[in-house]
C-alpha cells in the first residue's frame, strides 16, 4: 500500500468512528500522532478494528502498545513491525 | 442452592464430577472458539501448578499474572490458587503509547505485593523483563505457557476457607496501590449470593453465561470464573479486546450459545445498542437471556431503555435488565435487582434531595432525578446508611452506604492502616453515597467529591452529566467541584474542548448547568484535548484538578509532553468503566 492509499483509509476509519469531524482530519499526515487525533479510546478501538477489517489482518497487542504516530499504523497495516526508536 | 465446596480449590478437583458435559469456551482474537471441560480444566490445572512447584512457590507467596489470552491467564490462575500460592492478576499493556505509566504502575503493584515470580504471556517478555530488577521481590519473569510443561505431580497442601485465595488490586492511586484480600470463605459467600436464588437463581444444568470482561478484575474474574467453576456454570469467554474492536461478537456469541447471563459495565450496553446493525438485529435471538447485569459506573436508566427497544425486535425480555452494585471491597457484589424483577428506579424531587438528601418521590411539576434499585441486601448480608455524625438514617435519607456480611475482605494486605480507615465496629464503609427504600439500595454518588453550595448538596457527576453534551466539550472530560469564593461556595467547570471558540462553548456549559441544575458557575475553564488531570486507571482527578485550579496550576501540568498520552488509553478505560467501583476507600482520605 502506498502512503496515499493509506491515508485515504485512515480518512474512512475516522469518518466511521468520528462522524462529523471530518474537517479535523482533512490535513493528516502519517506523522501524526494518535494523541493528535483526539478519539477517545473506545473510538481508537473501534478504529483499529475496521482498519484491521479493511486490510484482512489482526494486529497483535503487543505491538499495538508501541504504536505512537499514524506511521506506526500503517506499518501494522502492511504487515511488518512496529520499530520503536 | 449453595456450592457443594468450601474452597476454589476443591470446587476445582471436583466440580468435573458434578458436571462432566460443562465446561468453558475460550473465543480467540480471531473468533475461533475451543472448550474445555471441567475435568480438563482440572488436568491442566494440576500440571501447571507442579509447573508453579516447579519454579520453587510455596503455599502464601504471590505470583503477578500479566496474561493476555483468556485460556492461559483462566488456567494459570486456577492451578496457583490449588496450591496455595497467591496469585495477583494485572492487566497487560493494551493500547497504544502509556507503556511509562504503564510500568511504573505494575512495578508499584508487584512490590506491594511482595510477589515472588511473575508469569506472563510470552509476548509481553520483552516489554516487561525489566521489572524483575526493579521489584526487590521479584526473582524471575516466566512464560506463562511453558508453566504446563513438567513431568511432575503437585503436592497438594490443605487449602482453607480462610486462606488468602487472591489479591485484587483496586484502582487507588499509583503510588499507593492496595491489595484487597479475597479468601476462599468471602468468595464463596459472595458467589453462592450472587448465583444463589436471592440473585441469579442458577442452574447449571440450564444457564450458561457469556462475558467479555477483562479477567483481571473482579467483575471477570469472580463473576465469571470463580463462580461459575464453584457451580459447574458453562462460560463462553470473549477476550475483551475483541468486543471493543468488534462490538457485535458480545450479542453474537450470547445468540449462538443461547446464553443467560452476561454482565458488563454501561458504556457496553450504549456502544452495543449504536453499533448494532439492522441485519444483526435480524438475525439474533436474544430470549434465552435471562440477566444482562449492569455495574461498575452509576448507571443510567435511560440509557439501559435504549439498549431494551434496541433490541426488543430480538425477543430480549425487558427483565433480563439487572442493575448491581458491589465493590472489590464486598469481594464482588453488595447488591443487585433480582432476576425476573424488572429494573426499578425512583423519581426523587431534585430540590429536595440536593438541599438535604431527602430522597422522596417528585410531585408534579418539579425537577426530577431518576435514581436506580440495586436490590436489597443479600442473605446473612447488611445494608446501612450512616449519616455524617456516625448515626444510621431512615429510609429515604442519604449517606454513606454501608456493610457487613460474610462477603465483606478482611482488609487490605499487609496494610492495617487503611484497613482500620475502611471499617467502623465491624462495618465497611463503602465511601459511596446512597440511601434505602423498602431495603433496596439506591447508590448515588461518592461521598469525597460532593460540592455543598449555599447548604444544598450537588453531585459533581450531575452537573459534568450536564455539560457533557454541551457541542465541543470532549465526552467525559469534564469535572466540577467547589472553591472558597467570596461569600459562598463557587462551583466550578473544567472541561477538555475540541476547537478554538472557547468563549461560546463556556456560555453554552453555563446555560446548560444553569438549565439543568439551577446553579450559577462560579468560573469556567476550557482545557486543551489530554490536559484534565487523571489516575493510572484514567478516573478524572477532581481532587487533583480543584487543587491545580486553587495554584493556578491548570493546565500547565505537562500532560502533553512529548511522548507521554494524556488522553486515556484502552486499558484506562477500561479500567476506568470497570473499576470505578473498586475505587479507593483510600479517597476519603
Amino acid at each position: 500500500m502506498t502512503d496515499d492509499e493509506i491515508i485515504a483509509l485512515l480518512k474512512k476509519a475516522l469518518a466511521e468512528v468520528a462522524p462529523g469531524r471530518t474537517a479535523d482530519f482533512d490535513k493528516i499526515t502519517l506523522e501524526a500522532t494518535i494523541d493528535d487525533l483526539d478519539l477517545d479510546s473506545i473510538s481508537t478501538m473501534e478504529m483499529v478494528g475496521y482498519l484491521e477489517e479493511q486490510v484482512d489482518a489482526l494486529f497483535p497487542d503487543e505491538e499495538l502498545a508501541k504504536v505512537k504516530k499514524l506511521a506506526d499504523l500503517a506499518a501494522l497495516m502492511r504487515g511488518s513491525r512496529v520499530n520503536v526508536a | 442452592m449453595a456450592s457443594k465446596y468450601p474452597t476454589l480449590a476443591a470446587a476445582l478437583a471436583n466440580i468435573g464430577n458434578d458436571y462432566p458435559e460443562n465446561g468453558f469456551t475460550f473465543q480467540n482474537m480471531k473468533g475461533v472458539e475451543t472448550t474445555l471441560t471441567f475435568t480438563e480444566i482440572e488436568k491442566e490445572t494440576a500440571k501447571r501448578a507442579a509447573g508453579l512447584q516447579d519454579h520453587g512457590l510455596r503455599p502464601g507467596d504471590r505470583l503477578g499474572l500479566i496474561v493476555i489470552e483468556p485460556e492461559d491467564f483462566v488456567l494459570t490462575f486456577l492451578a496457583a490458587t490449588r496450591v496455595g500460592v497467591v496469585p495477583v492478576p494485572l492487566y497487560p499493556p493494551m493500547s497504544m503509547g502509556g507503556l511509562d505509566a504503564y510500568a511504573e504502575r505494575t512495578a508499584k503493584v508487584l512490590e506491594t505485593a511482595g510477589a515472588k515470580l511473575l508469569a506472563a504471556s510470552s509476548q509481553l517478555q520483552n516489554i516487561l523483563w525489566g521489572l524483575v530488577d526493579q521489584v526487590d521481590s521479584l526473582r524471575k519473569l516466566v512464560k506463562v505457557e511453558e508453566l504446563g510443561n513438567t513431568d511432575e505431580t503437585p503436592v497438594y497442601p490443605e487449602v482453607k476457607p480462610d486462606d488468602i485465595c487472591f489479591l485484587q488490586y483496586t484502582s487507588g492511586s499509583t503510588s499507593d496501590p492496595k491489595g484487597v484480600i479475597v479468601t476462599h470463605a468471602t468468595l464463596r459467600a459472595n458467589t453462592d449470593a450472587i448465583l444463589g436464588p436471592a440473585g441469579l437463581d442458577s442452574d447449571p444444568k440450564k444457564d450458561r453465561g457469556c462475558s467479555w470482561l477483562p479477567l483481571y478484575h473482579d467483575m471477570g474474574l469472580i463473576g465469571f470464573v470463580i463462580g461459575p467453576l464453584m457451580w459447574g456454570i458453562p462460560i463462553v469467554f470473549i477476550p475483551a479486546l475483541r468486543f471493543l474492536r468488534r462490538t457485535s461478537v458480545w450479542l453474537d456469541a450470547i445468540h449462538r450459545h443461547r446464553a443467560s447471563i452476561s454482565f458488563a459495565p454501561p458504556f457496553a450496553y450504549s456502544l452495543a445498542a449504536r453499533k448494532a446493525k439492522p441485519a444483526d438485529i435480524e438475525k439474533w435471538d436474544l430470549s434465552s437471556m435471562k440477566a444482562f447485569g449492569v455495574g461498575a459506573e452509576p448507571i443510567s436508566a435511560a440509557g439501559l431503555r435504549e439498549f431494551n427497544e434496541t433490541f426488543a425486535p430480538c425477543k430480549l425480555k425487558p427483565e433480563a435488565i439487572m442493575a448491581a452494585y458491589g465493590m472489590a471491597e464486598a469481594t464482588l457484589a453488595i447488591g443487585l435487582t433480582p432476576v425476573r424483577d424488572l429494573m426499578r428506579t425512583r423519581t426523587v424531587d431534585s430540590a429536595a434531595f440536593q438541599e438535604n438528601g431527602n430522597a422522596k418521590e417528585a410531585s408534579n411539576g418539579s425537577a426530577t432525578l431518576e435514581h436506580v434499585s440495586c436490590g436489597p441486601a443479600f442473605p446473612e448480608h447488611e445494608i446501612k446508611i450512616a449519616g455524617e455524625n456516625g448515626d444510621w438514617l431512615d429510609d429515604a435519607s442519604e449517606g454513606e452506604i454501608c456493610v457487613r456480611g460474610p462477603s465483606i475482605t478482611p482488609g487490605y494486605f499487609q496494610n492495617e492502616e487503611a484497613t482500620r480507615e475502611a471499617f467502623q465496629d465491624g462495618w465497611l464503609r463503602t465511601g459511596d453515597l446512597g440511601y434505602l427504600v423498602d431495603g433496596e439500595v439506591y447508590v448515588t454518588g461518592r461521598i469525597k467529591d460532593l460540592i455543598i453550595l449555599n447548604g444544598r448538596n450537588i453531585h459533581p457527576q450531575s452537573i459534568e452529566w450536564a455539560v457533557t453534551d454541551v457541542d465541543g466539550v470532549r465526552k467525559g472530560n469534564v469535572v466540577a467541584f467547589s472553591v472558597p469564593g467570596d461569600r459562598t461556595e463557587e462551583v466550578v467547570v473544567v472541561a477538555e474542548v475540541r476547537g478554538v471558540e472557547r468563549d461560546e462553548v463556556s456560555k453554552a456549559i453555563r446555560d446548560a448547568v444553569h438549565s439543568a441544575i439551577g446553579i450559577t458557575l462560579g468560573d469556567v475553564v476550557c482545557l486543551g484535548p489530554g490536559m484534565l488531570p487523571k489516575t493510572s486507571s484514567g478516573k478524572l482527578q477532581r481532587r487533583k484538578a480543584r487543587q491545580l485550579y486553587l495554584t493556578d496550576g491548570l493546565g500547565r501540568q505537562g500532560s502533553r509532553a512529548p511522548g507521554s498520552t494524556g488522553k486515556l488509553t484502552l486499558a484506562r478505560h477500561v479500567a476506568k468503566s470497570l473499576f470505578t467501583r473498586a475505587r479507593t476507600i483510600t479517597a476519603r482520605n
